[in-house]
């Protein structure tokens, strides 16, 4: 059927055009209506982004105030205190600052929220999160510690220990040499041929201990700030390592050969091998002495003093020669001691504490703006 | 062939003046409405591009270094405002797109914490207004700045 041939066809047509016609004129009012709504959208975005960034702010204020500080010392990680500025609005949105307390310092969270201007009842949200960090706040007290670690333990000639001696494998000693422990000993394996002095106990199949974690992190960052920060492997000869705050920090193995005198700790990436005359003298309180990241520590030549803890969370101790710690030698691994050593801890309770340093005197904000979320992130 | 030319002549009757100026009338309606959408489309367009860049202008005047929290002390005893001139929208030699940047930088202020702590803040608004063909237009954005000791 030819419909041009009907009548009326001028006027189907017509309608036919005029939909069209319609249905590209309302597309284009689609096109203009969201175009308005996201323009709306992005300014309440950029509101909401300046206001959770003034919150952050007040946030990083209120913890370096020293009575906020206080609070924040002695909270639990992982606990928050939920808006602290109850009657905190910029640009007109009201800002919610959190404080979550974190291993070392705190996270601070700042979120905006607004309802966008066209009536829709959805929120846009934007929150700024910062960190406060406390480089001390992981550091052992250097008077503190035992001796042992994630496997075994093993001395093997004459010692005096003033501290306990436990581990989660097996600790073995020699019965003909003179080893004198004045505190217990307990594996969570078995204890072989060493006892302790009166006093002390022994106990075998003990429950397994948690090896202490130190924050390299914070370390690394102190020694970018104040320290020496190495690149790579380092030889150490005939050297005084002097950094303004104690900390050097080495990307790789250590060796230290010759004379050496280190006034603070060294930590490294990878292995600390100590073959020549080495000095340590503390200058910081409760700083460790060695902490090797992910190698082992071998203090192989004749030594003297070392102050704080020494500690390889992944890999082996191994003493050769004579050595005075005050401090503990704490492997993730075995620590195997083969000549005289004397570690003088006062107190023998095998206690560490991550509260050392001043939590409030050294909180830093150094990295806190890199944390924005944008809508729709959280 | 005479037969032929005469039925192709019956048959094409076209339309009636009527059907013609209903046809146009709705034609010409349709289109200047969709010129007219378009015209306003446009216009609108503009307007959020101008929105955009003065944003843009805004935020990054407030991320400017004299507004860190380190020139806390500078900044309160900075009360009062400044203004400047703009450029939005670059379009040509004599058709920029000409603006009013404002920079208010208010009086200290407190605001007290949940354990009854008392901190000081500046805020401080930045606007810019400008005006096209289509009528005047501003934006305004506002941050606070506390001081960390």
């Amino acid at each position: 059927m030819n419909l041009s041939k009907q009548n009326g066809f001028a006027l189907v047509g017509a309608i036919a055009v005029c939909s069209i016609l319609t249905i590209v004129a309302m597309g284009l009012v689609n096109v203009v209506v969201n175009e308005v709504e996201n323009e709306a959208k992005s300014f309440e975005n950029d509101r909401a982004f300046l206001a959770a960034e003034s919150g952050l702010l007040f946030g990083a204020t209120w913890v370096k105030d020293p009575s906020s500080c206080q609070q924040v010392k002695v909270m639990s990680k992982g606990s928050i205190i939920e808006n602290i500025f109850p009657d905190l609005a910029v640009n007109g949105i009201t800002v919610q600052v959190d404080i979550i307390k974190q291993d070392s310092g705190v996270d601070i969270r700042s979120t905006a929220f607004c309802n966008d201007e066209l009536g829709y009842n959805k929120t846009q949200v934007w929150s700024a999160y910062g960190s406060a960090s406390n480089p001390y706040d992981h550091i052992f007290n250097g008077n503190c510690g035992f001796v042992g670690g994630g496997e075994n333990t093993q001395i093997y000639y004459d010692g005096i220990y003033n501290t306990d001696i436990k581990c989660n494998g097996n600790v073995q000693g020699k019965k003909e040499y003179d080893i004198k422990v004045y505190g217990n000993i307990s594996a969570h394996g078995n204890v072989q041929e060493i006892a302790p002095e009166e006093g002390g106990t022994i106990e075998e199949n003990a429950a397994e201990i948690e090896v202490p974690e130190f924050d390299y992190d914070s370390y690394f960052k102190e020694a970018n700030s104040d320290g020496i920060v190495y690149n790579g492997d380092m030889d150490f000869e005939n050297i005084t390592l002097d950094p303004d705050n104690g900390v050097v920090y080495v990307k790789g193995n250590v060796v230290i050969k010759g004379n050496v005198t280190l006034n603070g700790c060294i930590v490294a990436r990878d292995n600390i091998k100590i073959e020549g005359s080495f000095t340590q003298n503390q200058v910081v309180d409760n700083m460790p002495a060695l902490l090797s990241k992910n190698g082992n520590i071998d203090l192989l030549h004749q030594g003297g003093t070392i102050t704080g803890v020494i500690s390889s969370r992944q890999g082996n101790i191994m003493v050769k020669e004579r050595w005075t710690f005050q401090g503990g030698l704490i492997a993730g691994e075995n620590v195997q001691i083969e000549n005289y050593v004397e570690l003088n801890i006062q107190d023998g309770s095998p206690i560490w504490s991550f509260d050392g340093g001043d939590f409030c005197d050294n909180i830093t904000f150094e990295r806190w703006r890199e944390f924005m979320v944008a809508p729709g992130g959280i | 062939m005479k037969t032929k030319v005469r039925t192709i002549t019956c048959n094409n009757k076209g339309f009636t003046l009527v059907e013609l100026l209903v046809a146009s009338t709705i034609a010409i309606l349709c289109i200047s409405s969709i010129v007219t959408m378009l015209i306003r489309s446009r216009e609108i367009e503009t307007g959020d591009r101008y929105r955009r860049y003065a944003r843009a202008l805004v935020i990054s005047e407030l991320e400017d270094s004299k507004y860190h929290h380190t020139q806390y002390t500078t900044l309160k005893t900075s009360v009062g405002t400044t203004t400047k001139n703009v450029i939005i929208d670059t379009r040509g030699n004599y058709d920029d797109i000409q603006g009013t940047m404002t920079v208010s930088i208010g009086a200290e202020d407190v605001r007290t914490s949940s354990d009854g702590v008392d901190f000081n803040f500046v805020p401080i608004s930045v606007t810019i207004s400008w005006s096209t063909t289509d009528g005047n237009d501003s934006i305004t954005l506002t941050k606070t700045i506390t001081r960390i000791i």
